[in-house]
């Protein structure tokens, strides 16, 4: 299959330099069959990248160790869902999938796009072509998935164990989509500038996609955090590793022009600044995909070093001096339409909201680059971990936090101090009875109780605004509370759905509490021997150790080493962590043993027992015992993030014609009822 | 031999969907455009309807009394904005009899 | 004070919080990054070195592991070709650790030139590519 394979990836490099060509011609020319014809650009190039992909997918699937990927990625004895998760486990495969991803998402922006921005979307095509063309030739040239090896291996070398795991058949495409689905609102803007189309029409037209990606990017994050900490055996979710922080980056700017953008349709204020941020974003996923690719910054996980480092970093420079060559001409036209009417309003909230983000980002991407930067400048790599990124992000964050619940409780344009009191006398009074019933239940930590407060206080605020919307809707439209309620939401799905995302980041932040209790012991028991370790909510936990048992399961060994466990006192059943040795069709053993924690998870509390080995030839184990407080948490706090999206994103949200109508009847009616109206005529 | 002959295939059905518009003429953006909801949304690609005083001046309104309503304008605030918004309102709409090009809203 | 020069102050004061973390997070963590190679370089000229946190980027040298699994301790020998240094590490070295792959450790040189580790960290064989078969 690699003929076809190679042969529709040329055919993707002649469509992707079409469309990109035709599509600049055409809007030079105005000619419009040019126009049409690169409409159709992103069309043809999902035709023929779906094909190159089956290629390698079938390769995969029948086993074609002749070529060098699927030899690489996979085995005889792989399970099925890890061999069709192979295809994006590799450097090439996944590179491949992005231009898949990539293809999709323009096709679907050309379709799905309303007719009246017609005038955009030529150049959309053109952008997203040109996108696609880069990583076509990326896996032309430097990451190739259909390159032959010169003979067949009997088997192949099998696909990492750590990738064996459901997390990581869900967690790339996630974070694909996200990475990808900002392409679109990038092409769009970039769309903007070129036909000096500026009036706020593309920001409609791109906001479902910006959220979609960003559903996607924080879904894809989140899923990430959750495979590591249940394959990676070392008890947390977040290490602060440049993998990681490449996905952090473009997600923090985002969740920045998700904010500032309403700005700019409502006051038509930071056209720039908007412009600038979707830009950032693009370019912070080329560039994070660039530093995880290139090996200019050790991590813990990234790609084998390759020419493909050299091809984002080309790709990164004449991205970079293009945009801002284009905006540099644009800027006349970018100016604001509005001033800021005061400090106490919701404008003003948004823009810091915008900085902190933009700091936090820039402050991530300063100690992701820091051993790059020190030794350019001073010659010697010093390297920042955990504790740099926690020291300076963690009151950062909370500072987020407390915007979160500031924002929605000032009006637009301009609050006054009286109504500020009202609104916000409940939710400082719930912030502050939960730090100090915290403090009495004995949370000593700063932070801890700093991030209880601002939770409760946030928490607080939106149930407020739900509340008083309920009350409001219900007077105003005599509507009973549940009705109001349902509409309340259903005719602002933006701003409601927004509340629940934030309260989604409220629960995220309640998980990250949990991390600064996190309890800790590791010991060697023989066979009938305990240990204890008390947890932060003060259970006594109690541990036997029962044995060790060895068995054959799918394609590896397992060691698996069982413990009684008791809570205060009570049985608990029998948790049991795995060591397991992965063979490959031979039998013979394959990568490093790899540990499988055993994870009880609870409202409060997780179990987390890793087993780490035992002495030749006996029955005596060697554990790490976890307690972590509130992980499940984050899960949850996850998938409430996602269903706010999906009530945001719920088609017809935008400020439609029959909306306007009825407000007009409502005003036409009340002039006539009205006396200082009269006044005004 | 099949592959390259599904290769020929899928290089044609591309390279047709593209240069149709071309070699054809006719189709132009229509064929191309796709599927376009009539979504009922104000067109903020049009000037005219988007930043009409009116439309601009209404949305506002709607705001405002919300805002008041659930609390978070004063009282005076809200009546100072309501005037100035409302003195735009029907100016706008005034201007539009005159004019006599009033808005399909 | 107008309301823009209100949003400025506000701007500056967020911008120089942020830079002031920033700065002083990076003298409070940050920590040297070195090769076995640079490490023997430094030893020679500046004995102020043992008194600092290092983290030390190289290779596990192939059969130098020893475990000590009563007291949790790994021994083993890390290279970059031109010197080598003995590394002690107490606690549960990570899955992909191994003979012949990448580590980082990272803790203090001794006198005796035994290199103590706090934390040990080996880079995935990768995550994404597979093991070079032997």
């Amino acid at each position: 299959m690699t003929v076809l394979g190679e042969l529709s990836l040329w055919l993707a490099l002649l469509l992707a330099a079409w469309g990109t060509f035709v599509g600049a011609l055409g809007a030079r020319s105005r000619n419009p069959d040019l126009l049409a014809s690169a409409r159709r650009a992103p069309y043809a190039l999902l035709l023929v990248i779906s094909v190159a992909s089956l290629c390698l997918l079938v390769a995969l699937l029948r086993h074609d160790f002749n070529v060098q990927y699927v030899y690489q990625y996979s085995s005889r004895n792989l399970p099925t869902p890890y061999l069709i998760s192979a295809f994006y486990g590799g450097q090439a495969g996944s590179l491949l999938f992005w231009a898949l991803v990539l293809c999709a998402f323009s096709a679907a922006a050309q379709w799905l796009t309303p007719r009246r921005y017609n005038h955009l979307m030529p150049y959309v095509a053109a952008v997203t072509s040109m996108v696609t063309l880069f990583f076509v030739v990326v896996s032309l040239f430097a990451a190739n998935p259909f390159e032959r090896l010169q003979f067949t291996p009997p088997d192949g070398a099998g696909l990492n164990p750590q990738l064996q795991n459901p997390g990581m058949v869900f967690h790339p495409p996630l974070l694909f989509f996200g990475y990808v689905g900002i392409t679109i609102p990038f092409a769009f803007a970039v769309a903007a500038l070129l036909t000096n189309r500026l009036d706020t029409g593309w920001l409609h037209a791109i906001r479902k996609w910006t959220i979609v990606s960003w559903v996607f990017l924080s879904a894809g994050i989140t899923l990430g955090m959750w495979w590591a900490y249940v394959e990676l055996g070392w008890g947390g979710y977040w290490a602060w590793d440049p993998v990681e922080n490449a996905s952090l980056m473009p997600w923090l700017t985002m969740t920045a022009f998700l904010h500032s953008v309403m700005i700019q349709e409502k006051r038509g204020m930071l056209k720039k600044w908007n412009m600038i941020l979707i830009m950032l974003s693009f370019v912070l996923c080329i560039f994070g995909t660039f530093i995880t690719r290139s090996g200019i910054v050790s991590s813990v996980h990234s790609f084998a070093q390759s020419s493909v480092g050299d091809y984002f970093l080309v790709f990164l420079i004449l991205l970079v001096a293009g945009l801002t060559a284009l905006v540099w001409t644009r800027m006349p036209r970018l100016e604001a339409e509005a001033k800021l009417e005061s400090m106490v309003s919701r404008e003003a909230t948004f823009l810091f909201n915008n900085l902190l983000l933009v700091g936090m980002a820039f402050t991530v991407l300063w100690g992701t680059m820091f051993p790059v930067v020190s030794e350019m400048f001073r010659g010697v790599r010093v390297t920042v971990g955990p504790p740099f990124f926690n020291q300076v992000n963690v009151p950062i964050g909370l500072a987020l936090l407390a915007l979160t619940g500031v924002g929605p409780l000032i009006a637009w344009r301009k609050a006054s101090p009286a109504n500020l009191k009202r609104q916000f006398v409940a939710p400082l009074a719930t912030g502050g009875g939960a730090a100090l019933v915290a403090a009495l239940l004995g949370v000593r930590h700063a932070y801890a109780l700093l991030t209880v407060a601002l939770s409760a206080f946030v928490a607080a605020t939106i149930l407020q605004e739900f509340l008083k919307g309920t009350a409001a809707r219900h007077r105003l439209h005599n509507e009973n509370y549940a009705v109001a309620l349902a509409r309340l939401v259903a005719r602002n799905r933006r701003r409601y759905g927004g509340y629940i995302v934030h309260a989604a980041v409220v629960i995220y932040f309640v998980a990250f509490i949990g991390d600064v209790y996190k309890t800790e012991r590791e010991v060697t028991l023989k066979p009938g021997e305990t240990a204890s370790l008390r947890s932060p909510f003060g259970h006594e936990y109690t541990f036997t150790h029962v044995g060790i048992s060895q068995y054959d399961q799918l394609n590896r060994f397992v060691f698996a080493a069982s413990l009684e466990v008791s809570k205060s006192g009570r049985r608990d059943g029998v948790m049991t962590s795995e060591m397991r040795q992965y063979l490959d069709s031979m039998g013979q053993p394959t990568f490093q043993p790899s540990t499988e924690p055993a994870i009880r998870s609870g409202l409060l509390e997780d179990l987390y027992i890793v087993f780490a080995g035992s002495p030749e030839g006996t029955e005596e184990a060697v554990y790490r015992f976890t307690i972590s407080p509130l992980v499940w948490w984050l899960w949850f706090g996850g998938v409430l993030l996602v269903v706010g999206g999906v009530v945001t994103l719920w088609p017809s949200s935008g400020p439609s014609r029959a909306s306007v109508r009825r407000a007009l009847e409502g005003y036409q009616t009340r002039m006539v009822d009205e006396e200082p109206m009269a006044g005004v005529r | 031999m099949t592959e390259l002959l599904a290769g020929v295939v899928v290089a044609l059905a591309a390279l047709a969907l593209v240069l149709e518009p071309l070699v054809m003429g006719r189709p132009r953006f229509k064929a191309a455009g796709g599927w376009s909801p009539d979504d009922g949304d104000i067109d903020f690609t049009d000037v005219e309807e988007s930043e009409s005083p009116k439309i601009q001046a209404l949305l506002a309104l709607k705001e405002i009394e919300f805002d008041r309503e659930t609390g978070k304008l004063s009282d005076e605030d809200y009546s100072t904005m309501k005037a100035t918004y409302q003195r735009a309102a029907l100016l706008a709409m005034e201007q539009e009899e005159t004019e006599g090009h009033g808005l399909a809203v | 004070m107008q309301p823009r020069h209100k949003f400025v102050a506000g701007a500056v004061l967020i911008t120089a919080s942020v830079g002031y973390l920033m700065v002083s997070g990076v003298r409070d963590t940050g920590v040297y990054f070195v090769t076995p190679a640079e490490l023997a370089l430094r030893v020679s000229s500046d004995t102020s070195i043992h008194n600092v946190g290092i983290r030390m980027g190289a290779r596990v040298v192939t059969g130098t592991i020893r475990r000590d699994v009563a007291t949790q301790t790994v021994y083993f020998d890390v290279s970059d070709g031109s010197q080598t240094y003995p590394v002690v590490y107490r606690g549960l070295p990570p899955d992909t650790f191994d003979g012949d792959v990448d580590v980082v450790v990272e803790g203090r040189l001794a006198k005796d030139g035994v290199f103590h580790a706090t934390s040990l960290l080996a880079k995935c064989g990768s995550r994404y590519e597979a093991q070079p078969t032997a």
